[in-house]
């Protein structure tokens, strides 16, 4: 039995050394399949790079309003007021409730801008968002329409530059 | 060729059965790692209606332990579960590694983690894979028992996970001119929904300034996995890691990452040394089997 506590822990060592080297190694190890295999099983047990790339740096901004009993209502900001709840409260839930309208909306954004938007509107990440963004931000009833705008934001000037905006049905 | 493999394996086994590990570090660990389970289980509550919906909206319901709790049995007493989940992670800090519970932390822990989806991050990960680990370790292990192999195992590839983790981030660092310069620490800085734009002091956008932090957190990453297992070493390297993810839970809001990142190093403190100045804190385990690797 021994030997077997042995040989899963070599495994593991085994496991861990090659995850580590997968690192060091050329792209073209990233593209096969065991580099890829590795790169997800990286992913699963949290083994990844925190701040290494500009573009997961960018900023960013989300809007949006409804369409509802004849009239459009006023814009409102998805993400800031919950990371503003957290900074002044603590509250973990609003921070990670700002987490998850952040990857919601990053979501959509990437697929509307490699894609179509009405390619985008076809996809599960659409739904997720509309689902999510009409329960949780519209008191769960059904808008006519919504309008959805996504701002890169600028961080030397501040500016925001509009990205990406769509109406939709729900 | 088979006798020499035979030969390492029986190194290796002996290396293994050597690697103790106190009982106060594994009860210590196991506790705060529990803690911190329960502590984002109730912190998460008054938004679990939204992360629950949400599971069950993308389709996360199956007969997989860790998804019958968004099976449609469960939509309407959702709340009841979580309520006696976190009983039971609360009663599993102090039972000090009973296997029943370990197991049912672990799916509860998964839950978590699945009720969170698209809001997790690399913390949640690496808290939910100490909690899998902890499965497989248990205190009080008799001096040359399997069982205290197999703790000493499932320690040995915790500490290994967590080295693993640090390289990878400063490799993944050093390789990135941007880095290298400091100019992504402005970036940092700025970054939405994460800096703590109050706690950043205005002289942290210097540029020479920014090039000692990008450095200083470089060496520390590169450093820790290899002199962590120095004894001289050990506690300067826990000190300023602790510091580090301190620093690092108020200015870029990621207080979870940080705590579960410094409950590891539970794992790598010697409390010997503590333990020599007060006696009562050496566990008969660690008279036995000093720590040797």
């Amino acid at each position: 039995m021994k030997r077997i506590v042995t040989l899963i822990t070599c495994c593991a060592v085994f496991a861990y050394i090659i995850m580590a080297l997968s690192q060091i190694y050329p792209p073209i190890f990233k593209k096969s399949k065991i580099g890829n295999a590795t790169d997800k099983i990286k992913y699963r047990i949290g083994i990844g790079v925190l701040f290494d790339r500009p573009k997961t740096l960018t900023g960013k901004s989300v809007t949006y309003r409804f369409y509802q009993n004849g009239k459009w209502q006023k814009k409102q900001l998805l993400l800031e007021p919950l990371f503003d709840e957290y900074k002044k409260s603590g509250n973990f839930a609003a921070l990670k409730h700002c987490r998850l309208d952040s990857q919601l909306a990053a979501g959509i954004h990437r697929v509307g801008k490699h894609r179509d938007i009405s390619k985008m509107k076809q996809s599960k990440r659409y739904a997720e968002f509309m689902d999510h963004i009409i329960y949780k931000h519209n008191k769960n009833v059904k808008p006519d329409s919504v309008e959805v705008s996504y701002y890169i934001k600028n961080y030397k000037t501040g500016r925001l530059h509009l990205s990406l905006t769509f109406k939709g049905k729900p | 060729m088979n006798k020499s493999i035979d030969i390492f394996l029986t190194i290796l086994e002996k290396q293994i059965s050597n690697y103790a590990i106190q009982d106060k570090n594994i009860i210590l660990f196991r506790q705060c790692a529990y803690a911190l389970l329960l502590l984002k289980m109730l912190l998460i509550w008054p938004e679990l209606s939204i992360f629950y919906r949400h599971g069950v909206k993308i389709g996360f319901a199956s007969l997989m332990p860790h998804k019958l709790f968004f099976l449609p049995f469960f939509h309407s007493c959702y709340n009841i579960y979580w309520l006696v989940a976190c009983i039971v992670v609360g009663i599993s800090i102090f039972a000090k590694g009973n296997r029943l519970l370990s197991a049912a932390v672990v799916v509860i822990s998964l839950n978590y983690l699945e009720l969170t989806f698209r809001a997790y991050d690399t913390g949640d990960k690496l808290h939910n894979f100490l909690i899998l680990m902890l499965l497989f370790i248990h205190e009080r292990a008799k001096k040359d028992s399997l069982r205290q192999m197999v703790n000493n195992a499932a320690v040995l590839i915790i500490q290994l996970h967590f080295c693993l983790m640090y390289f990878v981030n400063a490799y993944g660092k050093v390789i990135h001119p941007f880095w290298r310069d400091g100019s992504l620490l402005d970036s940092v800085w700025h970054l939405s929904y994460y800096t703590n734009s109050d706690f950043v002091p205005y002289w942290f956008f210097n540029p020479t300034l920014q090039i000692i932090t990008a450095w200083s957190v470089i060496v520390f990453e590169f450093m820790f996995p290899v002199l962590i297992w120095f004894k001289p070493y050990k506690k300067p390297l826990i000190y300023a890691g602790i510091l580090f993810h301190i620093s690092i839970s108020i200015l870029l809001s990621i207080p979870d990452f940080c705590i579960t990142m410094i409950i590891v190093y539970l794992l790598f403190y010697d409390f010997k040394s503590s333990g020599e100045k007060n006696p009562k804190l050496i566990t008969n385990s660690l008279q036995d089997n000093p720590s040797t690797f």
